[in-house]
């Protein structure tokens, strides 16, 4: 098992280029070549590591971001408490789709003629649409910090 | 859509591999594991079984 995460911290910006090695194919053979390319980043702090891309390689680099993985091409470490939001922020969302996949459930109680299950059960996403605005709003508070 | 949270070889506590995963992709006899920063974990290994309702996967480990 391995974990492609090895960070360093400090703060300083700079530049650093890197070689990947692809394999192709084309037209039904196969070549591999490799390839540098020269990149900087301009945000809050440095750290170096070694991670898996999409074509099945490693490599190491350094760079630095705000810790925000959506900021950042390559995964990041992160503070307990961003965590924390992240989670919040995916179970906010979550929720969000639960809630319509309910209300569209109601939908199809109705088309089967079942008016009172509709009701019922639009009335329960009216309840879990208020549960996750108050988690919202927690989430908003947190990232306010 | 739900997270999952992926054990190696068997179902107990010491066998978490990754807690909120997002996504597993299986390649060259490897299961890749992401959660949800982004962090990504590799087995080498098959992935034996998927409990989506109870959201957790079983990756068994290559001898």
């Amino acid at each position: 098992m391995h974990i492609h995460h090895d960070h360093l911290g400090g703060a300083h910006d700079h530049a650093h280029s890197h070689t990947h090695t692809h394999e192709h194919t084309h037209d039904g053979h196969t070549h591999s070549h490799e390839h540098s390319h020269e990149h900087s980043h301009g945000h809050a702090h440095p750290h170096e590591h070694d991670h898996l891309h999409g074509e099945g390689h490693t490599h190491d680099h350094s760079h630095d971001c705000a810790g925000v993985c959506g900021h950042c091409h390559t995964p990041c470490e992160h503070t307990p408490m961003e965590e924390l939001t992240a989670l919040m922020k995916y179970m906010v969302g979550h929720n969000a789709a639960h809630a319509k996949e309910l209300a569209d459930l109601a939908v199809q109680l109705q088309k089967a003629g079942e008016p009172v299950a509709y009701e019922q059960v639009m009335a329960a996403v009216s309840d879990f649409e208020k549960g996750n605005l108050r988690l919202s709003a927690v989430l908003a508070s947190l990232n306010v910090k | 859509m739900c997270l999952s949270t992926v054990y190696k070889n068997v179902m107990e506590p010491a066998s978490i591999v990754m807690k909120n995963v997002t996504a597993i992709e299986c390649r060259d006899g490897k299961v890749i594991i992401t959660d949800l920063m982004d962090r990504q974990v590799e087995i080498t290994g098959t992935l034996e079984s998927a409990h989506l309702v109870d959201g957790y996967v079983i990756v068994k480990e290559a001898e």
